[in-house]
């Protein structure tokens, strides 16, 4: 049996969420209306709120010494106007779930906060018309701030949890070159379907996956593999969406687009990691419940005791008790250490996206490295020269290769690129024969520089088998080899140190990658990590992070490259290395764009930082409620004293959490750069 | 003190102008991204431009 659309949302919205049908790539839309309303009520608190202030000092001048009466209810009366607004507008959100609250069962902290603001509003406006009795605009305005505020900074963080679809999407061109009878054709990439033929030329994005139908093509399928080397696909050979063509023309049949393409696939394990919540917020939402449920009987009952012994002061006793248990500073607490945090992080090279991050990065949790890009440059370099020619040497040779290679668009002639005083050679007669190498004369003589086979036919030695482990250049020329050059991809410079750093801070390191077993060894001996896997396909990795988690240890996942997304979405934590990829971006807990290593390690020692001064947010917070309660419920506290009380407790917590700011650890030695140095 | 009488509503309604601009920039969506604009000049864009002529 099928259900309705309508019903289902109905029935999602009498639960209290609010459903929105969205299009595949457009989620993003109803978070930057909300964001936008968000932004429109708390400007209203806030201008609203000087204004009140300016008033409640007059008020409180003339209190003590002296106002005229007309003056008086001046001021009442523009407090009253300046306040309206703030409770029919920008606490809005307060009491539309303070009554979902109600309706379904469930009360939350929007129950007492509404009950404060309705109240204390309700009694100043009754004072304002007859003349007599207190005001309390001054907190309620303040009130209301406050805790939008505190709103507003919770929301932010959770939207940016959302736009990874956009970035998905906008991988993807626009427009493609559709070929429709012999006839070329741009058309929308909406526009296609299965069965059509596109072509490809180099420089493009593959629109959608499909079959290549004739030519070849060179691509950079980093959608998938994460691996820097392209990938040759000829007549017959599949091809994914978001691939990008290095090289070659070729006719594509499309046999998936949209979000049935691998792409799509992609985001959506993405989306279905991250829908993945956390006990711990459960747990959270269920004591708060019971939390509040106590809290409105403890100002009933307050109200009641003092209706009978001191029925004038009961007003006032019950405000100062409902504005005073209101956990403004509790709810401050994390928020206002996360953003210092995150600041103090940002100077170090690290673009802290999601607060989640600090709270995983404890002693004993295991942090999981990809090894392309992440661990090694991601770039392929020349490490290793074996020269056979001994009239060369290993200069000579590089400088000859680098002549040769000079231009090609190749990938691995990238490795020769930094060679220096490769201008001394006059190259002529150079030509590229794909997929095997480069050919060329230098002084007059023939030099062919790339595969084994392709060099053999100028040389006439034999050809040797391709390495399985490794990736091998030879240069030769008519009198015979000249050398064979080892290209590989260089570990970074700091991996080593970042490593037995964050090792000896308690983490347990891994690698998981998807190059070949035998290079991801050696990579993993060269750092001294014990624990590695290579050749994993993505599905493999994000199955690996979920055996660990399975064994209860957490995991953070630094990565980079798109097929990395779904990995970093599945770990509890995740890094990403490479600001380039745009999912990545999205999926990441955070990114460090100078892609320096180190800066890993100081992220785990401003986390232990940042837990400990939110412990002690959280204990303060805690501390002056407790101690709070009594005194309003005894009727020490007036309500301007209860919202003073609340905003400076308020203020010693954000104060607190400003002492992040200029954390420095032990691993924060010099070399760390700013930002804007760290972008190479 | 009556020019208070005065000078406070005026004051008012400067403020409710100034919103009234907020309310504007925010629609045409100016808060939007604030984030992207600081960390656009940090990031790298390394795609190099499509070769015009395809090798041989």
């Amino acid at each position: 049996a099928e259900a309705p659309l309508s019903e289902l949302l109905e029935r999602i919205a009498a639960l209290g969420f609010r459903p929105q049908p969205t299009v595949y790539g457009e989620r993003s839309l109803g978070a930057r209306e909300h964001y936008r309303q968000a932004l429109k009520r708390l400007l209203v608190a806030a201008a609203a709120g000087m204004q009140v202030m300016m008033f409640a000092v007059a008020l409180y001048a003339g209190a003590f010494s002296g106002i005229e009466r007309d003056m008086e209810q001046f001021f009442r009366a523009v407090s009253l106007l300046v306040a309206t607004p703030v409770v029919f507008y920008s606490a809005r959100p307060f009491f539309a779930g303070a009554l979902r609250g109600l309706r379904t069962g469930r009360p939350g902290m929007d129950v007492p906060v509404a009950l404060a603001i309705g109240i204390a509003y309700t009694a100043s406006l009754l004072a304002t018309l007859s003349g007599s009795g207190e005001v309390y605009f001054d907190s309620v305005v303040m009130f209301v701030l406050f805790l939008s505020v505190a709103r507003f900074l919770e929301m932010r963080s959770r939207h940016r949890a959302e736009s990874h679809v956009a970035a998905l999407a906008s991988l993807l061109p626009d427009d493609v070159v559709r070929i429709r009878a012999g006839v070329r054709e741009r058309c929308d990439i909406d526009a296609l379907a299965g069965g059509d033929c596109i072509a490809v030329a180099p420089g493009d994005v593959v629109a959608a996956d499909g079959i290549v139908v004739d030519g070849e093509l060179e691509l950079d399928e980093a959608v998938l593999s994460g691996e820097s080397q392209p990938v040759r696909r000829g007549t017959g050979a599949a091809v994914i969406a978001g691939a990008q063509n290095r090289a070659g023309h070729a006719t594509v049949r499309v046999t998936a687009t949209g979000a049935g393409t691998r792409l799509a696939e992609i985001g959506r394990l993405i989306e279905s990691a991250q829908a993945d919540r956390p006990p711990v917020v459960v747990l959270a939402d269920r004591i708060a419940m019971h939390f509040v449920a106590g809290l409105l009987l403890l100002a009933a009952g307050v109200g009641l005791f003092w209706w009978f012994a001191d029925p004038a002061r009961a007003l006032p006793i019950v405000l100062a008790t409902l504005v005073v248990t209101c956990p403004c500073a509790l709810a401050l607490a994390t928020p206002a250490a996360l953003a210092s945090a995150a600041t103090r992080l940002a100077e170090r090279g690290l673009l802290l996206i999601r607060a989640r991050l600090l709270s995983v990065l404890t002693p004993g949790t295991v942090i999981v490295f990809d090894k392309t890009g992440t661990l090694t440059r991601g770039q392929p370099t020349v490490t290793q020269v074996d020269v056979v020619d001994a009239r060369e040497t290993t200069t000579t040779a590089l400088a000859l290769a680098a002549a040769i290679e000079d231009g090609s668009e190749h990938v691995l002639a990238r490795a020769f690129a930094d060679v220096p005083a490769a201008a001394a050679h006059a190259v002529s007669a150079r030509q590229t024969v794909a997929g095997a190498g480069v050919a060329a004369t230098i002084d007059g003589v023939r030099y062919r520089i790339g595969r084994a086979d392709f060099v053999a036919e100028l040389t006439g030695l034999p050809g040797e088998p391709p390495d399985d482990e490794q990736t091998l250049v030879y240069l030769g020329r008519d009198g015979g080899l000249v050398a064979v050059f080892t290209i590989g991809d260089a570990l970074r410079a700091d991996a080593a140190e970042a490593l037995t750093a964050l090792t000896g801070a308690g983490f347990e390191v891994a690698i998981a990658s998807g190059d070949r077993p035998g290079v991801v060894a050696k990579a993993a001996a060269a750092l001294g990590v014990e624990h590695w896997h290579g050749g994993l396909t993505p599905e493999a990795k994000v199955g690996f992070v979920r055996s660990l988690r399975a064994d209860g240890r957490r995991v953070v996942m630094v990565g980079d490259g798109i097929n990395d997304a779904p990995v970093l979405a599945a770990a509890d934590g995740s890094v990403a290395m490479d600001a380039g990829t745009a999912l990545a971006r999205a999926s990441a807990d955070a990114i460090v764009p100078g892609k320096r290593l180190l800066t890993l390690a100081e992220l785990a020692a401003i986390a232990a930082a940042t837990r400990r001064i939110v412990r002690q947010n959280l204990a303060w917070a805690l501390g002056y409620n407790l101690a709070a309660i009594p005194l309003a419920a005894s009727g020490w506290l007036a309500p301007w004293m209860a919202a003073i009380g609340m905003s400076a407790s308020s203020l010693i917590v954000v104060v607190n959490a400003l002492r992040l700011r200029r954390y420095r650890s032990a691993a924060g030695t010099a070399a760390a750069p700013a930002l804007a140095e760290a972008a190479t | 003190m009556s020019i208070l009488y005065l000078l406070i509503p005026l004051g008012l309604l400067l403020l409710g102008l100034a919103v009234a601009a907020f309310f504007w920039a925010v629609g045409s969506g100016q808060f939007d991204d604030l984030d992207s604009p600081a960390m656009r000049v940090v990031l790298d864009d390394d795609r190099r431009p499509p070769p015009d002529s395809e090798a041989p």
